[in-house]
């Protein structure tokens, strides 16, 4: 599969979706050399998956719309060719990778591609098998995909693409739904498949996996606004603001002390100690006990287990725990340990098969399901699972109207609800025409309609760049900070550190642990057992002898001269 | 949610080659169509049953009793009451029933549940996969066995979206089981538009992930991950079915199963 010499070749390619007003990608050439790596960012919207779609012949030839340039990959031209021809070079995984899953099980699922393209029957087992081995799958390969987790689900597909080993491979998005391991591992295979000589385009927004990469290029409503070393452009936190990129917790700690780190947590806290700062144990003492003080005890789950009654599988095991008024807690564990399914009995959405599940002190059996949506609301990762009104004010009033509050209470809770989420303005806006990032909002805005007690949010970061992950975040501390309860599942570990003050962490369906957020990222041998990784900032804490520290913030404070 | 009925298990009946098996449905399914006596269809009912006990298919079964049970009920409703018979002792107004009208109805009901029971079976031991690759082998091209597979794949999808979506609703307070019957059909709408545009976006993302894994060049060059070998037990199963459906043939033509004769 490799090759040399130049592999993809796009040349002032221009494409406006029918209907649209603008284009959305306007005169964006690049070249890609056999085996380069590189990766593609921007906000939502920047054009990224447009251009991805270009680079495997999708656009022009399945999606309406004006295209204008060429695109040549291996020297052949794309554009007028089968997408399926294509797909002998290029390899192709969507954002949506739920939709590209179709076999009853792992094996079928990788072979596809592979029997589509005539292969014999030996060289594909081989092939499946190598797949499988690189994203980790190859003790469930006689799985069902549908009964997966999504991170397995996302390895999963990006096996299938892997398989027919191209010589190009372009990755939408491939890490949304993966543990902080996985994407360590996902990097390692990326780096090996460069090394054999594929030539790798991956649209992302996480800028701690793109420092690794041989290049990084920024897009900006639609045009090329980067495009060079991923240190440069990452190692200024400002220009990364203004492209859409979360900037690196080293870069931006840097900044503000008014030195140049390294960009990675090896050797950072050794620069620091050069420049003679050290970190103040008085300040660092006076965070841990700034943390706010829970109230009476909302959610209990005495005994809980769950098994799903179609797979068999039992995804919790004797939980206990209780979730108190004013907290706001983040469910940590790797992909499959049963963090959806824990959330999901949290407002009886599931009942478990062991124990009980107490809601304001009324079982979650036996309450009635309005009076359960009243005081937990819950939010799905995907917002496209609960819009379904033609105009935002109408999404949010419907919750409100199903717990029978009169017209005038709904347009009071809808005005509150809306200000809450920096929607006032929007009300007659289509929902449906708005960015993810903005219908996360509406949906946000449409459970607090129902002024519940608590809010549980899968992933409210996913799909999201680096600047909307960070304003979504810091409207959860709002609401928090207001008094509403706030559970999340993340596999985002600086914005679980940074906001968080509770962390449950979950082992193949067992509580591993059940404490502050600090103290979760501070267990060194807690975070391997179960998965996780600590953010940068953590990790430098620890090595300058301190106590963790979770945020750029709170290292800021505590930095001192010595 | 689980993409199809298939179960994980490893029965003889999963063991065996896809193509005997798709052969043997058509005389398994000839002999709970002979019949129109309830006794008689009662024994077609027994045997699917038992080949649901072979091929794991219990479960499955279990979660069909409501579909099974309408079919029994309604199927005997209606022939019981729309069987032309001149004996009929039951009146009422336009409406008349017999003893043999309802006997009728009731065996038109086990036949639809041997047969009910019979593709439950059927497709617990049977990957979709499997059932497309005996197309294939029959002479079915691949490019419509692909068509019949995304079926395969779409419907439970839509379950499985719709399922999420009325989660998502019920979060928000959605109740369907109170108010009257048009209320009722009213609360459906916001489980139908956000259902309706996932599919209509994922039909999208399946046929651009179809093409991008070569299946559009299916038909051409196509070869298959896996082979099965045909056994014995196999060409058992086909002569045991092939006999079971004429010896079913050769009964009814004796006037045997009969209560009422042709029409």
């Amino acid at each position: 599969m490799s090759g040399r010499g130049q592999a993809v070749s796009a040349r002032e390619v221009s494409f406006t979706y029918r209907g649209a007003q603008r284009p959305a990608i306007d005169g964006v050439s690049l070249e890609l050399q056999a085996g380069e790596q590189a990766y593609l960012m921007g906000r939502t919207g920047a054009g990224k998956s447009t251009l991805c779609l270009c680079l495997n012949g999708v656009i022009p030839k399945m999606q309406p719309g004006e295209f204008a340039g060429e695109v040549r990959v291996g020297g052949e031209r794309v554009s007028g060719r089968q997408v399926y021809e294509v797909a002998r070079t290029v390899g192709a995984l969507f954002q949506n990778f739920e939709a590209q899953l179709l076999a009853s099980d792992v094996e079928r699922e990788v072979a596809f591609g592979l029997e589509s393209a005539g292969m014999p029957r030996e060289e594909m087992r081989r092939r499946v098998s190598e797949a499988l081995e690189l994203v980790g799958l190859s003790d469930l390969r006689g799985r069902d995909p549908a009964t997966l987790s999504g991170g397995q689900k996302q390895r999963l597909a990006l096996a299938a693409v892997l398989a027919p080993e191209p010589a190009v491979l372009v990755l939408d998005e491939p890490t949304t739904d993966l543990d902080p391991i996985a994407r360590r591992e996902l990097a390692r295979v990326v780096d090996e498949l460069s090394a054999q000589g594929v030539t790798l385009l991956i649209a992302d927004h996480e800028a701690l996996d793109a420092l690794h990469s041989d290049r990084l290029i920024a897009l900006s409503e639609g045009t090329k606004r980067y495009d060079g070393p991923p240190d440069e452009l990452l190692a200024d936190p400002a220009r990364c603001t203004e492209l859409g990129i979360l900037p690196l917790q080293l870069a931006e700690l840097g900044a503000r002390v008014g030195m140049a780190l390294p960009l990675e947590p090896a050797g950072a806290a050794e620069a620091l100690s050069a420049e003679g700062r050290r970190l103040d144990a008085e300040e660092c003492g006076l965070l841990a006990s700034e943390a706010p003080e829970p109230g009476e005890p909302l959610i209990e789950l005495e005994g809980v287990s769950f098994t799903y009654r179609e797979s068999g599988e039992q995804a919790l095991r004797d939980v206990t725990l209780t979730i108190r008024e004013g907290e706001f807690v983040v469910l940590l564990g790797e992909n499959g340990s049963g963090k959806s399914t824990l959330a999901q009995h949290l407002n009886g959405l599931l009942s478990p098969t062991a124990g009980t599940v107490r809601i304001g002190g009324r079982d979650t059996r036996t309450a009635p399901v309005q009076e359960l949506a009243a005081q937990v609301g819950y939010l799905f990762q995907n917002p496209d699972h609960q819009i379904f009104s033609s105009t935002v004010r109408e999404e949010v009033a419907f919750g409100p109207r199903n717990l029978g509050s009169g017209e005038r209470e709904v347009e009071a809770r809808v005005a509150e609800a809306l200000a809450a989420t920096e929607l006032s303005g929007w009300e007659t806006r289509d929902p449906f025409v708005l960015t993810k990032g903005e219908r996360q909002r509406v949906a946000l805005a449409s459970v607090l309609a129902c002024r519940p007690r608590v809010i549980v949010f899968d992933e409210p970061t996913t799909g999201l760049d680096g600047i909307q992950q960070r304003a979504m975040m810091e409207l959860l501390a709002r609401l928090n900070a207001e008094g509403t309860t706030v559970i999340v599942i993340t596999h985002c570990t600086w914005a679980a550190a940074e906001y968080a003050h509770r962390a449950l962490v979950l082992d193949e369906g067992r509580l591993a642990a059940d404490s502050s957020v600090r103290e979760v990222f501070g267990d060194a041998e807690l975070l391997a057992r179960t998965g996780q990784v600590a953010p940068d900032v953590a990790r430098i804490s620890q090595a300058l002898g301190a106590q963790t520290l979770l945020s750029v913030d709170e290292m800021e404070r505590c930095l001192k001269r010595t | 949610m689980a993409l199809s009925l298939y179960r994980h298990e490893d029965t003889p009946a999963h063991r065996r080659h896809p193509v005997a098996k798709l052969l043997a449905l058509t005389p398994l399914f000839v002999a709970p169509l002979t019949f129109n006596d309830p006794l008689w269809a009662l024994g077609t009912l027994m045997v699917s049953f038992t080949l649901v006990l072979a091929a794991g298919a219990l479960p499955n079964l279990r979660r069909m009793w409501g579909l099974g049970a309408i079919l029994l009920v309604m199927s005997t409703l209606l022939w019981a009451l729309m069987l032309p018979d001149r004996e009929a002792v039951w009146r009422l107004g336009p409406l008349f029933a017999s003893p043999t009208s309802v006997a009728y109805g009731i065996a038109m009901g086990l036949r639809l549940n041997a047969m009910l029971m019979l593709g439950v079976a059927y497709v617990s031991c049977t990957r979709p996969e499997e059932f497309t690759w005996s197309l294939r082998r029959i002479g079915i091209p691949a490019t419509m066995t692909l068509a019949l597979s995304l079926t395969f794949r779409l419907v439970p999808m839509l379950a499985g979206t719709a399922q999420t979506v009325t989660q998502a609703q019920m979060a928000r307070g959605l109740d369907f089981h109170s108010g009257g019957p048009l209320a009722r059909i009213g609360r459906y709408i916001p489980l139908m538009v956000p259902v309706l545009a996932y599919a209509m976006r994922s039909a999208d993302d399946l046929t651009r992930a179809l093409e991008s894994r070569r299946a559009g060049a299916a038909s051409k060059q196509r070869t298959e991950y896996y082979e099965y070998a045909w056994t014995a037990a196999d060409t058992a199963l086909l002569a045991l079915a092939l006999a079971y459906g004429a010896a079913a043939v050769w009964l009814r033509l004796s006037g045997f199963g009969e209560i009422v004769g042709r029409m």
